[in-house]
């Protein structure tokens, strides 16, 4: 029971990962209709700002986290300014050029020489150290990992009420949908498009800010779980909240039931997102075919 | 779902039915035929000449190794662009080069000699493109791209790090064959490769079934209606493209003899499809061109800087991508097509 209750809190832990950096993927997607690529990227160079601008430059911890925001955000809205908006219209070439923007920023974050990026770099973080004990599970609970748990949560709950109840979320979706009509009702797409991209990069940024402490500020990890989350928005078909957190806490959980029940099962952990997209993919499949059969029927 | 990625990679056919009809590509009688004869027989001239002399050309700049790399890079991106005939993006070229590595040293452990393994590896790469085939025939777009990547991820997390290990650990290490000993005999023997996969490919869209694939392209519905099946030509595609990167990676192998598993890692798939951009996706001579630049620029700037820029391929593969995605979308193969018009004396 001991070792069940702490599996559950480990895969809670990875699926809050996968589900913050998910979760801004998933904005871009549902309300441009591009797959941004360069989400890890972007959050990985503002993490290195943040912190050089705290370690290295000894700027107090708050102000240079935001500053790293706020150069994520920035990014967003020179992004949308310089390259979204030229590419309007064609979805398929903004999303190969976050792709080139991930390698750029990449490569950007590479040749600085004194963020030493080949090796991960220890971020600070006020909450070093601080830990809760978790009753029954024999294991503890960095405040770190609990402020990625609240954070987590609340952005799900911020996205899904900026989407669904509010004006601007709207509008965004509308603005998705079918940009001519919402043109017509109003909307400004040219006023829209820049809220959700500085959205979407300042999320990628303060997604770093949190994963940071937790694990190393390197550009290999944090890509490697960006590549996971990009598995793990598909479950969610790339456009439902709620099935993208529920497919990420599912990985987590997945992983972490590995890792403890099995760890001679080399592989086998990181082979869960391939997993679960046959998974859904079979699931799809077996839908669409039942949805064709019934059609059948009833025209028969 | 409402946006799927639709690339559209544009077809030489198309083009010239959109541009209002200009001089014939057979060269006409008077001055202009004179020049594009000229032109083109100048172009041939140089082009063998570059391909028969490049590695002793840039001998001052560095070894052929850069070279060879380049031409091995430039078959991996050709496979991404092929992908694009079809108007998907394949993120998995790494892995399946990955394959290429591992049955090298499969067959070689077995006695396999060289000569059967090329012929060998391009067949045993079948089952893995159907496997990733499997994922086109229900996805298209992002969805597909994010299929071939987590397969990418599954391959280089499991099977590469067990099998090479962090540092290329093979139990008996690849050897290179003795007829191609240096890295010189090896850049001819790869160029020759690459020559013969070129050909083909350009074979491939000028005939019957290049029609079918652009027909495919723009309208899998229509493309069905019509009595094709779209299964079939995409799994033919991407079956194509997984033996140009299996093979490639096989050359790969003989090149670096020691490869570790992080080579493999799925980001640099995504620079290798970024690279296919630059070149213009679709296009087999603007991929070898960009695969060549992306390859062996970085290797000869290494040497001539004595290391002190190492690192910076990444930087301005992204930079050059962008501004390729902003400017001209076709990539080189556009510039080269604009610049060819011109110099044939054909340009509007």
């Amino acid at each position: 029971m001991e070792k069940l209750l702490q599996t559950l809190i480990i895969g809670v832990i990875a699926g809050a990962f996968y589900s913050l950096i998910a979760l801004g993927m998933v904005l871009v997607y549902r309300t441009t209709g591009v797959l941004n690529i360069a989400h890890g990227g972007i959050g990985v160079l503002c993490g290195f700002v943040a912190w050089d601008l705290i370690t290295l430059r000894h700027w107090p911890y708050y102000p240079g986290v935001a500053a790293g925001i706020v150069v994520a955000v920035i990014l967003g809205l020179i992004f949308e300014r310089i390259v979204i908006r030229r590419l309007a219209g064609r979805p398929d070439l903004q999303t190969v050029s976050t792709l080139a923007l991930f390698i750029l920023a990449q490569g950007f974050v590479f040749i600085i020489p004194w963020w030493g990026n080949t090796w991960g770099q220890v971020f600070p973080s006020p909450l070093l150290g601080h830990k809760v004990r978790i009753p029954g599970a024999d294991y503890s609970v960095t405040y770190d990992q609990i402020a990625l748990l609240v954070v987590t949560v609340a952005v799900f709950l911020g996205l899904n009420y900026l989407l669904r109840r509010t004006r601007l979320g709207m509008a965004m979706r509308a603005v998705s949908d079918d940009g001519t009509a919402a043109r017509i009702m109003g909307v400004n797409p040219r006023l829209v498009s820049p809220v959700v991209w500085g959205l979407a990069f300042g999320l990628s940024g303060l997604t770093t800010m949190l994963l940071a402490p937790i694990l190393f500020l390197d550009n290999q990890s944090l890509t490697g779980l960006t590549l996971k989350a990009l598995t793990v928005s598909f479950i969610g078909g790339l456009v439902s909240l709620p099935l993208t957190v529920m497919g990420a806490l599912l990985l987590g959980g997945l992983e972490a039931l590995t890792q403890v029940y099995s760890p001679g099962a080399k592989g086998l952990s990181d082979a869960w997102p391939f997993i679960l997209l046959m998974v859904v993919l079979a699931a799809r499949f077996v839908r669409q075919r039942s949805a064709f059969e019934d059609k059948a029927v009833v025209r028969a | 779902m409402s946006a799927v990625t639709d690339l559209r990679a544009p077809h030489p056919d198309t083009e010239a039915a959109a541009t209002p009809p200009g001089p014939a590509l057979l060269p006409l009688p008077g001055p202009l035929g004179i020049r594009i004869v000229a032109a083109r027989a100048v172009g041939v001239t140089v082009l063998v000449a570059l391909i028969l002399t490049l590695p002793f050309a840039l001998r001052f700049a560095g070894p052929a190794y850069a070279i060879d790399f380049g031409l091995i890079v430039a078959l991996a991106v050709l496979s991404a662009s092929v992908v694009a005939w079809i108007g998907e993006i394949t993120l998995a070229t790494l892995a399946q080069m990955g394959m290429g590595v591992v049955l090298l040293n499969f067959l070689q452990n077995r006695g396999v000699p060289f000569a059967a393994v090329v012929p060998i590896v391009a067949v045993l790469s079948v089952p893995v493109s159907l496997l990733i085939g499997v994922f086109a025939l229900r996805l298209r777009g992002v969805y597909f791209a994010i299929a071939t990547l987590a397969f990418a991820a599954l391959a280089q997390k499991t099977f590469f790090q067990s099998y090479l290990g962090a540092e290329g650990g093979f139990e008996k290490p690849i050897a290179r064959p003795s007829f191609v000993s240096s890295d010189y005999r090896l850049y001819y023997l790869i160029m020759a490769f690459l020559l013969v996969v070129a050909g083909t490919c350009y074979l491939i869209r000028r005939s019957w079934i290049g029609t079918r694939l652009d027909a495919l392209r723009d309208s899998e519905m229509a493309f069905a209606v019509l009595g094709h099946s779209p299964g079939r030509y995409k799994l033919f595609t991407i079956c194509v493209a997984g033996a140009i990167a299996t093979v490639a990676g096989t050359y790969y192998g003989i090149l670096q003899q020691v490869v570790p598993a992080n080579y493999f890692n799925p980001v640099l798939s995504i620079a290798y499809f970024a690279f296919a951009v630059v070149g213009g996706l679709g296009s087999i001579g603007g991929a070898i061109a960009a695969g060549l630049v992306f390859g062996s620029v970085p290797k000869y700037f290494d040497t001539i800087s004595q290391g002190h820029f190492v690192g910076y391929d990444q930087f301005f593969a992204g930079a050059v991508a962008l501004l390729t995605v902003l400017t001209v979308p076709g990539g080189l193969a556009e510039i080269g097509r604009r610049t060819w018009r011109r110099v044939e004396g054909r340009a509007r």
